[in-house]
C-alpha cells in the first residue's frame, strides 16, 4: 500500500465518518460542522486526483457556505429545546423510509459498479486551472452563461423570498 | 507521488505542528494552571450579575438575505478566477475579446442581478 | 539534516522509506522554523501596538520588562500559562475547545504559500492566493464555532457578527485580488512577484489606474476580514464586552489573540505580493550581492520584504487607533454597495486595459506613482509633525 492509498483511506474515512455524523446528529449546529469536516475531506480527495483547482474551491466556497447555514440554523431553530429535533413518527413511516433508505443505496452502488473508473484524468492536465478555464471559455461558453443566468435568477429570487417573508410581518 | 502532489506535502506536515504546537501549550497551561472550579466562576459573564436565560435562542438575523446573496457571488468569483488566468495567454495569441465576451455577458446578467437587488432594498440593513 | 534523517530512518519509524523520512524532517524543520518566525512575530506586534496606540493617546505605555518594555510579550505568555484553564458550565464544551485550535490552524497554515524571498518559501502552491483565502474561511468558522460554543448572550452576537463580516468582505477581496491575478496570468505569489520589478513604476499597483483603487479595496477587506478596526464590530469592546472571545482566558484566549496578531502579517503580505512587489530587489544590487555570497541576495530579499509588510503592519495599526468603528449597517453598506461594485468595475476595466493596451502606458503609470509618491510624503510629514507635537515626554523618540 503507498502513501497515496493510505491517504485516500484517511480522507474517505474521515469523509464517510463525518457524514454520518450529519445525519445522526442530534444538534443541528453538530451537524453542520460534520458538513464543514466531510467536505474538507472531500476537498482532500480531490487534491489526491490532481483536481487542486477544485479542491481549493471546495473549501473556500463551502467554509462560507456553512458559515450560511449556521446563521439560518441560529436563525430559525429553537435550539434550547432540543425536542424541536426529534422525528415524530409511527412505525409504519419509519419502516418506509427504511426501505426507501435501503432502496436508493442499492440503486447508488449499482451505478457506482457500473461505472468505468479509471483513475485517469478526463483531459491531458485536468486539475490545472488553465486547462480546466479553457475548458470553459471555448468548449463550454453556453452551459457557462447559463449559469450565469441560473446565478442571477437565483440572486433575484432570494430577494423575493426574502422581502414576501419581511412585509407578512 | 507526483511532483503536484508533492506541493501540498508540507501542507500536510504543517497542519500536524501547529495542532501539535497549539496542543502542547494548551495542555502545558492545563498541567500548570490552577484549578479552583466555583459555580460563580463558570458561570457566562453577564456583566457581573447572574446571568439569565439561555443564549442558545431562536434570534433575529437581519443579514441573512445578504447570507444568500453572498453565496451566489462566491460561486460567481470562483468562475472568474480561471478567466483572470487565461486573459493574459489569450490575449498573447490575439484572442483578448474571444475570451473578454462570455465574460462581460456573464457578469453583465449578474450586474442586473445586484441592481435589482439594490432597488429592492435588500442590501439595506433591516430597521 | 540529511544526516537527521538518515539516523531517524535507521533508528526509529520502522522502516518508512527514506525519501518520506527526509520531508518528513524537512518539512518539520521548516514548520519549527516558521514557529519560531511567527511566535515572536505576532509577540512582539501586540507590544508594538500596545505602545504606539500609547503614544496615540497620549500616554506611555509598556514600558517595565525588557528594554523598552520590549519583552512583555513574554511576560504576558507565561501568565497565560499559568492562569486557571476555564470552561464555562454553559459553554458547548466540545466546540469551545475545539475553536481556538481551528483558528489557529487556519492562521498558520496560510503561511505555508507565503514567501519570504526568491527562494524562501515552503511550498510556492499553484493555486497559492486561492489557498490563502479558503485557509482564512477556515478561521471564519473557527470564530463562529468560538462564538456559538461559549454559551454567553455576547460570544453568541460576536460570531453572529464575525459570520456575516467575513463572508461579505470575501467578496471584494477575491474581486481586488482578481485585477493583479489578470496582470500576471497566475495563482502562484512567487509568479506574481516574478511578474514585477524593484521599482515602484514596474510594481502592479501602477500598472493602469484601476490598480490603485483594487489596492485600497484589498486592504479596507483583508482589514474586515481581519476583524480590525475600524471594522472589529465582532469584539467590539464598548457594546460586547469582548465579542466570541469573552468567554476565553489564559492559553486558549492567548492563541485566538495570536492569530489575530499574526494576521497582521498575512495582511501586510498578501498586500505586498500583490501589489508592492513582493520581495524583488533592483538587479544591480542582487548581482552585487550575489558576488558577495550566495545567500546574500536571498537575506536582501527577505529585509525587502519584511520591510514592506512592516510599513502595512504599522497603517493598519494606526488605523486601528485613529479611526472610530462603524456601525453593522454601515459595515454591510460599505461592502454591497461601494466595495462590491467598485471592484467589479475594476476588474473588468483592468481586463479592458489589458486588451487595448498590451503594453501598458508608460505614462501613465509614471504619473500614478508621482501622485502616490507625493501621498506618501504628505503622509510621512504628518507622522512626523504628530510625533513632535505630543505632549507626553518619553524615554524614547527618536523624532525629538
Amino acid at each position: 500500500m503507498s502513501g497515496f492509498d493510505i491517504l485516500f483511506f484517511v480522507f474517505a474515512g474521515f469523509a464517510l465518518v463525518s457524514a454520518m455524523g450529519v445525519v445522526v446528529s442530534p444538534n443541528p449546529v453538530y451537524s453542520a460542522l460534520s458538513l464543514v469536516l466531510t467536505l474538507f475531506s472531500v476537498a482532500g480527495l480531490f487534491l489526491l486526483l490532481q483536481a487542486e483547482f477544485l479542491a481549493v474551491v471546495q473549501v473556500l466556497t463551502y467554509a462560507g457556505a456553512i458559515l450560511v447555514l449556521f446563521v439560518f440554523i441560529i436563525m430559525l431553530l429553537n435550539l434550547s429545546d432540543f425536542e424541536l429535533m426529534e422525528v415524530r413518527m409511527g412505525n409504519l413511516g419509519k419502516a418506509l423510509l427504511t426501505l426507501a433508505a435501503v432502496v436508493a443505496f442499492i440503486t447508488l452502488a449499482f451505478v457506482v459498479h457500473l461505472t468505468r473508473i479509471t483513475g485517469d484524468p478526463a483531459v491531458e492536465g485536468f486539475g490545472d486551472i488553465s486547462t480546466l478555464g479553457r475548458e470553459i471559455f471555448t468548449h463550454y461558453v453556453i452551459p457557462f452563461e447559463i449559469a450565469g443566468v441560473l446565478l442571477t435568477v437565483s440572486l433575484i429570487g432570494a430577494v423575493m423570498l426574502a422581502k414576501k417573508n419581511l412585509t407578512k410581518e | 507521488m507526483t511532483p503536484q502532489l508533492g506541493q501540498y506535502f508540507p501542507l500536510l506536515i504543517i497542519m500536524l505542528m501547529a495542532l501539535v504546537f497549539s496542543g502542547l501549550f494548551i495542555f502545558l497551561a492545563f498541567a500548570f494552571g490552577p484549578k479552583n472550579p466555583d459555580p460563580n466562576k463558570l458561570d457566562v459573564y453577564e456583566c457581573g450579575v447572574p446571568a439569565t436565560g439561555d443564549a442558545r435562542h431562536r434570534f433575529s438575523v437581519k443579514f441573512f438575505i445578504v447570507a444568500m446573496i453572498f453565496l451566489l457571488f462566491d460561486v460567481e468569483v470562483v468562475f472568474l478566477f480561471p478567466w483572470a488566468i487565461l486573459l493574459k495567454s489569450f490575449k498573447s495569441q490575439g484572442m483578448g475579446w474571444e475570451i473578454f465576451w462570455p465574460m462581460a455577458v456573464f457578469l453583465g446578467m449578474l450586474a442586473v442581478g445586484l441592481f435589482y437587488e439594490w432597488k429592492r432594498g435588500a442590501l439595506d440593513w433591516e430597521k | 539534516m540529511e544526516q537527521l534523517a538518515i539516523t531517524i530512518h535507521e533508528n526509529y519509524l520502522w522502516g518508512a522509506p527514506l525519501w518520506a523520512v527526509n520531508l518528513i524532517v524537512m518539512f518539520g524543520a521548516s514548520a519549527v522554523v516558521l514557529m519560531l518566525f511567527v511566535a515572536p512575530f505576532a509577540g512582539i506586534t501586540s507590544f508594538v501596538e500596545r505602545r504606539i496606540a500609547a503614544r496615540i493617546q497620549d500616554r506611555i505605555g509598556p514600558n517595565r520588562v525588557g528594554p523598552q518594555g520590549i519583552l512583555q510579550f513574554l511576560a504576558d505568555g507565561i501568565k497565560s500559562l499559568m492562569k486557571e484553564d476555564l470552561i464555562p458550565t454553559d459553554a458547548d464544551k466540545p466546540l469551545f475547545i475545539l475553536a481556538p485550535y481551528l483558528v489557529f490552524l487556519g492562521m498558520f497554515t496560510t503561511f505555508v504559500a507565503i514567501p519570504f524571498s526568491s527562494k524562501l518559501i515552503v511550498s510556492d502552491l499553484n493555486v497559492g492566493l486561492l489557498f490563502i483565502f479558503a485557509t482564512s474561511a477556515i478561521t471564519a468558522v473557527g470564530l463562529v464555532m468560538a462564538g456559538w460554543g461559549s454559551g454567553s448572550k455576547w460570544s453568541m452576537l460576536g460570531g453572529m457578527r464575525a459570520a456575516a463580516q467575513i463572508i461579505s468582505y470575501e467578496i471584494p477581496t477575491g474581486l481586488a485580488a482578481l485585477c493583479v491575478i489578470l496582470l500576471a496570468g497566475s495563482l502562484s505569489l512567487q509568479t506574481i512577484i516574478a511578474g514585477q520589478g524593484a521599482y515602484p513604476w514596474q510594481w502592479y499597483l501602477f500598472n493602469n489606474p484601476f490598480n490603485p483603487l483594487a489596492f485600497f479595496i484589498l486592504l479596507a477587506s483583508l482589514v474586515a476580514e481581519g476583524n480590525r478596526a475600524p471594522f472589529d464590530l465582532p469584539e467590539a469592546e464598548s457594546e460586547l464586552v469582548s465579542g466570541y472571545n469573552t468567554e476565553y482566558s489564559g492559553m486558549r484566549f492567548l492563541f485566538i489573540f495570536f492569530a489575530e496578531w499574526a494576521n497582521l502579517y498575512i495582511i501586510g503580505a498578501l498586500v505586498t505580493v500583490l501589489f508592492l512587489g513582493g520581495w524583488q530587489i533592483p538587479v544591480g544590487v542582487s548581482e552585487w550581492a550575489g558576488g558577495v555570497a550566495s545567500w546574500f541576495p536571498q537575506v536582501l530579499q527577505f529585509l525587502t520584504f519584511f520591510l514592506k509588510v512592516l510599513v502595512f503592519v504599522f497603517l493598519i495599526i494606526q488605523l486601528r487607533w485613529t479611526l472610530p468603528r462603524v456601525r453593522m449597517d454601515q459595515l454591510m453598506e460599505i461592502c454591497w454597495k461601494y466595495l462590491v461594485p467598485v471592484a467589479f468595475v475594476c476588474v473588468m476595466g483592468v481586463a479592458l486595459w489589458m486588451i487595448i493596451w498590451p503594453e501598458g502606458l508608460p505614462w501613465m503609470t509614471y504619473l500614478l506613482t508621482a501622485v502616490a509618491g507625493l501621498i506618501v510624503a504628505y503622509y510621512c510629514y504628518r507622522v512626523i509633525w504628530q510625533l513632535r507635537n505630543t505632549k507626553a515626554t518619553l524615554e524614547f523618540n527618536p523624532f525629538v
